[in-house]
């Protein structure tokens, strides 16, 4: 089943062209990476799939429904670019957790006690539990990106969308996340759309890559796509030592 | 101390004072933590406007806090349009209409010229001028502020956390902001009498900076809020009683205290536990 779809998507901020025809379709089980050089167009084209943005031209269909009429927000959860609490707002883990649930929730009404077992899940799934009542700014990097991952995941979602989520992680840490993420996406059958400017190790993870520089270069399987060539093309020349790096 | 309870004002005034110390905190979280501290002094200014105009056009004294309300609503609704359409940035926006609202409510008084206007108690507040009607007032805009904001205590929390998620998540964040700076205009508006222009701003940050020194959760933050407020707002009430001084000027300066006290503690506590630990470096942030 189709999840995700892009037809022919054009965005600019003013006078400058930022997303240029790009057709994607991401469908049901899919990890897909997309990567690309910074200000190659990947925070804007989440927040467009995401109803932020409104495309100058083209259509974007989630669960098959245009994002104009959609209404079933709560199956997408979104995990913000570099996450937007900032460092003195206090809340707890379990506080920031819980706000996944609102979505779910309605108006007005109060969480009940199955919509705090999805949040305690939520926490369990990313080992957070046990710091159920620390305040997020006193965790450390890592923890406070699983926290965030955590908050998406108590709506429940189908589709998972992360943006730039390796930032700021050690390699020890990424690795840990990768597999948190393979597992929601084999374990729980959520489908990923993870954007990254990380060619390094991406790879080995996803099921699919899109490559995405105004216009979106090539898409693929990573053994198709991640080879010296389409990466040229994607970075320019620079990149080609880290590709022939491994 | 006692004596002061026999008479009508001091007890109105406490009445009010109370009201007043629970839902300025308990809004001016959401205020402080959205980045938006000087939007209620903003409000302020220009409910002040709306006060100096009722001068200006004779409107009888039962009918004036209405008319200040709905001059505070009007500005939040501009704020609110100028926010959100045209995209000012926040700092500019505040200021502009800060010295707008002030610069019309020295114009209103002014062509009210000969009505005996003591301007100075609606700067920094005044006992006397609480009326039964004012306490009616400021009780019944406490009480609906303070519903709405327990029925939507989930909604304003995530806008506040991070607006983009919270749209995300289907919220409409965009009413949620209108509804809330309404609130908060009502708020002033009100206890604009009590406190004063100038101060009623402080009444709403200062609980709330105090409480961010030692909250460790959102929620332990509204509560002590409303405590500090609640507490400065008597404590402060007494002192203005006793000494024969401006309410506001009491009401704030023992929220100050309140502040200045926890500051204190929080830095020794640190000193301390540093010098256990025997590194500097801890968890900083
Ligand atoms: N709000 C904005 N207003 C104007 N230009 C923007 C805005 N956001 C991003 N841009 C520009 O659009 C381009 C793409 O940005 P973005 O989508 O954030 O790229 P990426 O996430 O791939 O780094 C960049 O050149 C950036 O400068
Ligand atoms: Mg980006």
């Amino acid at each position: 089943m189709e999840v995700l779809r892009l037809e022919d998507v054009f965005f600019s901020y003013g006078k400058q062209v930022v997303l240029e025809g790009v057709s994607l379709t991401v469908r049901e089980g899919d990890f897909l990476a997309l990567i690309g050089p910074n200000g190659s167009g990947k925070t804007t084209l989440v927040k467009i799939v995401l109803g932020l943005l409104k495309p100058m031209k083209g259509k974007v269909f989630l669960f098959g429904t245009e994002t104009g009429r959609f209404s079933e927000w709560y199956r997408v959860g979104y995990v913000p670019q570099r996450p937007a609490l900032d460092t003195t707002f206090p809340s707890t883990v379990a506080e920031v957790v819980a706000a996944g649930r609102f979505g779910r929730v309605g108006l007005g009404r109060r969480l009940k006690r199955g919509d705090w077992q999805a949040i305690e899940e939520a926490m369990e799934v990313v080992g957070l539990l046990p710091l159920y009542d620390r305040p997020v700014t006193e965790l450390s990097g890592g923890q406070q990106q699983r926290a965030f991952i955590a908050r998406a995941l108590a709506g429940q979602p189908d589709l998972l969308i992360l943006d730039e989520p390796q930032v700021g992680l050690d390699d020890r840490a990424l690795h840990e996340f990768y597999r948190l993420l393979r597992y929601l996406n084999c374990e729980r059958g959520i489908t990923l759309l993870m954007v990254s400017h990380d060619v390094g190790v991406v790879g080995r993870w996803v099921s699919r890559v899109a490559c995405l520089n105004r216009t979106l270069i090539c898409h693929g399987t990573p053994q198709e796509v991640l080879n010296p060539i389409n990466l040229s093309r994607l970075y320019g020349t620079e990149v080609r030592a880290v590709a022939h790096s491994h | 101390m006692l004596s002061m309870f026999q008479y009508d004002f001091m007890v109105r005034a406490l009445i009010a004072g109370l009201a007043a110390g629970i839902v300025c905190p308990a809004v001016g979280v959401f205020l402080v933590l959205r980045r938006y501290s000087f939007m209620a002094d903003t409000l302020a200014h220009i409910s002040l406007a709306g006060v100096a105009l009722g001068l200006w056009l004779g409107v009888a004294s039962a009918l004036s806090p209405f008319l200040t309300l709905a001059v505070a609503v009007c500005g939040a609704l501009l704020v609110d349009r100028l926010r959100t359409r045209e995209r000012v940035s926040a700092d500019a926006l505040l200021a502009l209409m800060m010295s707008g609202g002030l610069a019309l409510a020295v114009v209103f008084f002014g062509l009210a010229g000969g009505a005996p206007v003591d301007v100075t108690s609606y700067l920094f507040g005044s006992l006397l001028t609480v009326g039964s009607r004012d306490v009616w007032l400021i009780l019944s805009v406490a009480v609906c502020v303070l519903l709405l904001l327990a029925l939507l205590a989930k909604e304003f929390y995530y806008v506040c956390s991070d607006e983009e998620s919270a749209r995300v998540a289907g919220l409409p964040v965009d009413r949620l902001n209108l509804l809330f700076i309404l609130m908060v205009a009502v708020t002033v508006a009100v206890c604009l009498r009590m406190v004063g222009t100038l101060l009623v701003g402080a009444l709403m940050v200062i609980p709330v900076l105090a409480a961010l020194l030692v909250g460790r959760s959102f929620r332990q933050v509204v509560l002590i809020s409303v405590i500090i407020g609640v507490t400065a707002t008597l404590c402060g009430l007494t002192a203005s009683y006793q000494l024969g001084i401006a309410a506001g000027g009491c009401i704030v300066i023992t929220a100050l205290l309140f502040f200045g006290a926890l500051y204190g503690a929080k830095t020794l506590l640190n000193l301390c536990r540093r010098s256990r630990t025997g590194d500097g470096s801890g968890q900083a942030n």
